[in-house]
């Protein structure tokens, strides 16, 4: 309660240097509530879910000054963002009733996004430097998103923002950052080029960062990183390379985390790769040694709607191989099979490395499975997917199933959805599944307002 | 998993009728949208080339691999991770809270790739968070429309609407093509760019900078009336979406207000070309009346013009205006608009508006040392001993004039091209009447082939450019003062591509300083001083004939080496820089065969003279140990192919032993017939050595009764 009242206040008094800087301030608010109402096959419950009945205000705090003595040509600029989460579970809350407002349950996300000056080509920043540099990241390993963006295995480096101050001149940019006292310090230094690109068709850009950080006790160490990327985009072969490399300068040691990808597109071959010494992988977590790659023939430029894929993700440890082949019915429809096998699924569990040279402790592992998808955002989408997967050490055959219909057209701002999920069909597993064994069908109606 | 089935179909036959209604309902905010609505995108099929009113990641530029319409689209290279690109539609310009169809072309490397590729409008609201709209494409990699409605603003206010588009870790290049935005409150979208000028200039002729109703403005002066400030349609790039062709109903309007006690008339005014009628109307200004908007409506003519000029003009009166706030916008005037209204524009004819025929004819205008809208061949940049200027140069009239140092090797061309000039103030070229091409000249010690005034009118026939030329006496020597030259041009049913008004400046180690240049209709029917059109008169008919013009593999344009077929023999030739000379040909003697350097002239090509006139060949010639096996030695000749299928070729053989450069010239008989290919020529039989070769010269030969090269001696 008193962290709340604490941040409310401060929120305040951002508000209040925010109106005092700006010529021109808006705010307002937006929000979302939803309700699901759903059928639990496991235990049999149903009913309208309170904990998916929840409110968002957010306010859009936006302030711009014309600082250049009237013609337009610099201004200056603050953003900021204020979320206000509002969560009804074990409120009472019914609707028109109204109830009564608990602190308890309110949290909020107050961000300033920006506040700098600009010009035509230009912009400064006073309140912040960019984050580290990503040009790597799998093409291979990655999960999807609610909103279809893809989340991508990288590496991330230790890099210990500064508070600092951006210039960016025509997409070169600098930063620089420092704080400390008589004892301790943390300066970063942070730059980047502009894309540099050939009329052959060559690309690049390269960027760089330094940060040391030795603050408050925190013990940290000078850290370096280097990242670059290019790309040949011909007519007929494309191909693009990008690295992240960075240096942390321990007492006694050098620490060096580095990623690499690589995609190569010729007619309808495609090729990645991708190497991390140490990756976060969506879904799986830190993976050092981390390696896979793909070739896959897309006919469709020859007239044939099929895409044949060969995967293997972690090569070094698991060689966890997947064969597919996508078939595109329509305009709308795609269906897909697979099968797959993997050599040593337990090829990260314990001692790995020494137990995995030994033949017999490989444990192997196969999948097969089948999904057809429809898209159409002016109707609806609809997917629906069953997969088969076991576990080669007298584990039973797991048989998992999900399917989907959602719309964000029939009503304006409004999205329905009709979901069933679940993990295990044939109750295979003693272990305990996300979405349950036999899993739930539900039905749900978000609003944005 | 029976009941699951059933409430599976049950949701599913609900959203089909649904979807039926809302595809209904799509429908018909499409032919809302349907009529005369512009595209309010710019650079919309990135037609000029570049990433203009575009911004992006990385992985985005503009390719000329394929496009849906015209050459380039965009392309969104393959990478890991997110790509996007944006465009903030013109700002104030337009209702952005207004509902509007969103549209655009997009080609997938794959059907695969569908899902990772997003049309998104964004629109960033004043206060409260961005609202957005999407769509996917579908799966197929040919070329596929996608589109969407963008409601209306409801509850509060855009303050910017942004389409974008993004890509996620997408395997191959995605393309996209011809953005198309359409509002559906289309009556508030300004034709005219930069209207407000806050970005000054851009788009605007005699654009003066003053202050306006809130930042920016412009200002014009009421005794300027020759400086109306305008903006044609034939000025916005190449690729612009937004242009006004004349075929919907309009209404022009600005705000004006007096400085201070200036008083008199402002007008109003729209030029279509061709002419579709010149609309105007006149507005008084007095002091003490502040800001007024004044407005002529334009109605729609049946043909579209290909260019539109709308001004704002002084008509009298003296002291200054501001201006600011310029619209076109669209209007529905229907069958009411020939009504005895007030609204009604007055019209004029074209001709009742007297404009010169060239741009800056007088050089008053100029700056950084380049004149406005001449140019200089082979450039500003590499001519720094020629340049314009308006301080400390003895013009004609006024202050500015234009100062060109000859140089040894280098031909130099002042010049203007009809695309190059300011059509709100300049008249179109007409060549179906007779007109004369004018400037003043001062020169200095003028030496080589002189100054002269040359035409040049291109056209495309058989598949080739061809040029008529109209040139002028050329001057050698020294003037005394300011002397006239004029080049007759011929009238000519022929529709020209391009019209350039030259004065060429051969090599030389004189100067000359040049004003006053103007185009103007002539009574005369025929020729004064030059005596057939399409022969060039005082100057050499040879093309690249100082062989400074290269092609980029280094090869000399218009001249060839023989044998350029490998079944014939085989050639040795480079292009070299010398001292004194400039760009080089030399030739490496061959024991294997011969070798010849030529240029041909037949009817079609571009830069034919006459070919039946009597004609001197010369050329700069310079041998090195050069020994001939086969006898032939170096020849320099002519070789003209007859009417009658015969040919009449003189050669005369130069002095291989005569050590550095000399000139050769030949001046061959009259041929007995019509003359059809004309081709000068230097033979080089097979041997050793290197020969090496320069200034090429094809002239009129001269004689008493009508010398082609005038030297001056001005007293």
């Amino acid at each position: 309660m008193k962290n709340v009242n604490l941040f409310i206040k401060r929120a305040v008094c951002v508000l209040f240097v925010l109106l005092t800087l700006s010529t021109g301030l808006f705010a307002g608010f937006s929000g979302s509530t939803g309700m699901t109402l759903s059928y639990n096959f496991d235990d049999n419950s149903y009913g309208f879910n309170r904990n998916n009945t929840s409110a968002k205000f957010d306010f859009n705090l936006l302030g711009v000054s014309d600082i250049s003595g009237g013609d337009g040509s610099v201004k200056a600029q603050v953003e900021a963002y204020l979320t206000l989460y509002y969560n009804f579970e074990n409120t009472g809350f019914s609707g028109k009733d109204g109830f009564t407002f608990n602190l308890d349950n309110l949290t909020g996300q107050f961000r300033l996004e920006d506040a700098s000056i600009y010009g035509p080509g230009w912009e400064f920043s006073l309140v912040w430097i960019p984050g580290q540099l990503d040009y790597a990241k799998s093409p291979i390993d990655y999960t999807v998103n609610e909103d279809d963006t893809l989340n991508n295995a990288t590496a991330t480096m230790l890099y210990n923002k500064a508070p600092g101050v951006y210039f960016k001149w025509h997409d070169n940019e600098v930063g620089f950052g420092i704080e400390g006292d008589s004892d301790n310090y943390n300066i970063t230094v942070y730059g980047q080029t502009q894309r540099f690109l050939f009329s052959n068709g060559l690309a690049m850009r390269f960027g760089g960062f330094y940060s040391s950080a030795n603050y408050n006790g925190m013990t940290q160490s000078p850290a370096l990183g280097a990242s670059g990327k290019i790309g040949y985009y011909g007519n007929l072969f494309q191909l693009y390379l990008a690295a992240d490399t960075g240096f942390t300068f321990l007492d006694d040691t050098v620490d060096f985390k580095a990623d690499i990808m690589g995609s190569a597109y010729f007619g309808f071959i495609g090729i990645d790769a991708y190497y991390a010494t140490t990756a976060d992988v969506p879904g799986v977590g830190s993976q050092q040694q981390y390696l896979s790659g793909r070739i896959t023939a897309d006919l469709d430029s020859a007239g044939l709607p099929v895409r044949l894929g060969f995967t293997i993700k972690d090569i070094l440890a698991k060689q966890d191989m997947e064969l597919s082949i996508g078939y595109a019915i329509s305009k709308n429809f795609l269906a897909e099979v697979h099968g797959g096998y993997t050599i040593a699924s337990n090829g990260r569990v314990g001692d790995m490395i020494q137990g995995f040279n030994s033949y017999y402790k490989r444990i192997g592992a196969w999948s097969a499975g089948a999904s057809v998808s429809f898209e159409d955002d002016t109707l609806m989408t609809a997917e629906a997917g069953i997969d088969l997967e076991q576990i080669l050490d007298d584990s039973e055959i797991i048989l998992s199933a999900y399917g989907e219909v959602s719309s964000k057209a029939i009503i304006s701002g409004a999205e329905l959805k009709l979901r069933y999920d679940a993990d295990d069909l044939t109750h295979a597993s003693s272990d305990s599944t996300e979405n349950g064994d036999l899993g739930a069908l539900s039905l749900s109606c978000m609003i944005e307002w | 998993m029976k009941k699951l089935a059933l409430v599976l179909l049950a949701v599913l036959m609900l959203l089909s009728s649904c979807a039926s209604s809302y595809e209904a309902l799509q429908d018909e905010k499409l032919v809302l949208a349907a009529g005369s609505s512009p595209n309010i995108v710019r650079n919309s099929g990135f037609e000029m080339g570049d990433l203009t009113e575009w911004g992006g990641s990385d992985g985005v530029a503009v390719s000329s691999a394929t496009a849906h319409t015209g050459k380039y689209s965009l392309c969104f290279y393959p990478t890991a991770g997110v790509e996007y690109t944006y465009n903030v539609l013109p700002k104030q310009e337009f209702d952005k809270d207004a509902g509007a169809i969103v549209s655009a072309w997009v080609k997938l490397p794959s059907a695969f790739e569908a899902d990772k590729v997003r049309i998104i409008v964004e629109k960033q609201m004043n206060g409260g968070l961005n609202s957005y709209t999407e769509v996917h494409p579908e799966r197929t990699s040919e070329w596929q429309q996608v589109h969407m409605y963008v409601e209306p603003t409801f509850s509060g206010s855009v303050q910017d609407f942004v389409i974008k588009a993004e890509v996620n870790s997408v395997r191959g290049p995605v393309y996209i093509d011809d953005y198309e935005v359409i509002s559906l409150g289309s009556e508030n979208i300004n034709y005219l760019k930069n209207g407000k000028f806050t970005y000054r200039s851009d788009s605007w002729s005699n654009y003066v900078e003053s202050f306006g109703r809130d930042e920016l403005g412009a200002m014009i002066d009421l005794s300027e009336t020759t400086k109306p400030l305008n903006q044609s349609t034939g000025f916005l790039p190449a690729g612009w979406s937004l242009k006004y062709d004349g075929t919907i109903d309009v209404t022009f309007s600005a705000y004006v207000a007096p400085v201070g006690d200036a008083e008199g008339v402002v007008r109003l005014r729209v030029e279509r070309i061709p002419d579709l009628g010149i609309y105007y109307k006149d507005f008084k200004v007095s002091s003490g009346t502040g800001w007024q908007k004044i407005s002529v409506d334009i109605p729609a003519s049946e043909i579209a013009c290909n260019e539109a000029v709308f001004y704002i003009e002084p008509v009298s009166g003296s002291g200054k205006v501001l201006v600011d706030d310029a619209f076109v916008t669209i209007a529905n005037f229907g069958t009411d608009f020939n009504g005895a209204s007030s609204s009604v524009p007055q019209m004029m004819s074209p001709d009742a508006i007297v404009k010169p025929y060239l741009t800056n004819g007088d050089l008053e205008g100029g700056n950084n040392g380049i004149s406005n809208n001449w140019g200089l061949a082979p450039g500003w940049e590499v001519l720094p001993d020629s340049y314009w200027t308006n301080e400390g140069i003895e013009a004609r009239s006024g202050n500015g004039a234009v100062f060109v140092q000859q140089l040894p090797s280098i031909e130099q061309v002042f010049l203007q091209a009809n695309g190059w000039q300011d059509r709100g103030t300049t008249k179109e070229y007409d060549a179906t009447k007779p007109m004369v091409f004018k400037a003043w000249i001062k020169a200095e010690n003028i030496t080589g082939d002189g100054v002269y005034l040359r035409v040049e009118r291109k056209y495309d026939a058989n598949g080739a450019e061809q040029v008529l030329f109209s040139t002028s006496e050329a001057v050698t020597g020294t003037t005394d003062g300011w002397v006239e030259l004029e080049a007759y041009i011929e009238p000519s049913d022929i529709s020209f591509k391009e019209i350039l008004w030259d004065v060429v400046v051969s090599p030389g180690e004189g100067s000359v300083t040049i004003d006053d240049l103007t185009c103007e209709l002539t009574d005369e029917t025929a020729p004064v001083t030059s005596s057939e059109n399409i022969v060039q008169t005082g100057g050499n008919v040879l093309r690249n004939s100082n062989l400074d013009e290269l092609n980029p593999d280094g090869t000399t344009t218009h001249w060839d080496v023989w044998p350029g077929n490998p079944a014939e023999g085989i050639r040795d030739s480079e292009v070299i820089e010398e001292e004194g000379h400039g760009n080089v040909l030399k030739v490496n003697l061959l024991t294997s065969n011969a070798q010849a350097v030529y240029q041909y002239c037949v009817g079609d090509t571009a830069g034919k003279f006459d070919f039946d006139q009597d004609y001197t060949f010369s050329c700069d010639i310079k041998c090195e140990g050069v020994v001939t096996l086969d006898g032939r030695g170096v020849t320099i000749g002519v070789k003209r192919r007859g009417v009658d299928g015969n040919e009449y070729n003189e050669y005369f053989r130069i002095d291989e032993t005569a050590g550095g450069w000399n000139t050769y010239s030949i001046s061959p008989t009259p041929a007995p017939v019509e003359v059809l290919q004309y081709d000068v020529i230097v033979d080089m039989g097979s041997g050793v050595g290197s020969v090496y070769l320069d200034n090429f010269s094809l002239t009129l030969a001269e004689t008493e009764e009508e010398p082609e090269t005038l030297v001056l001696a001005w007293e």
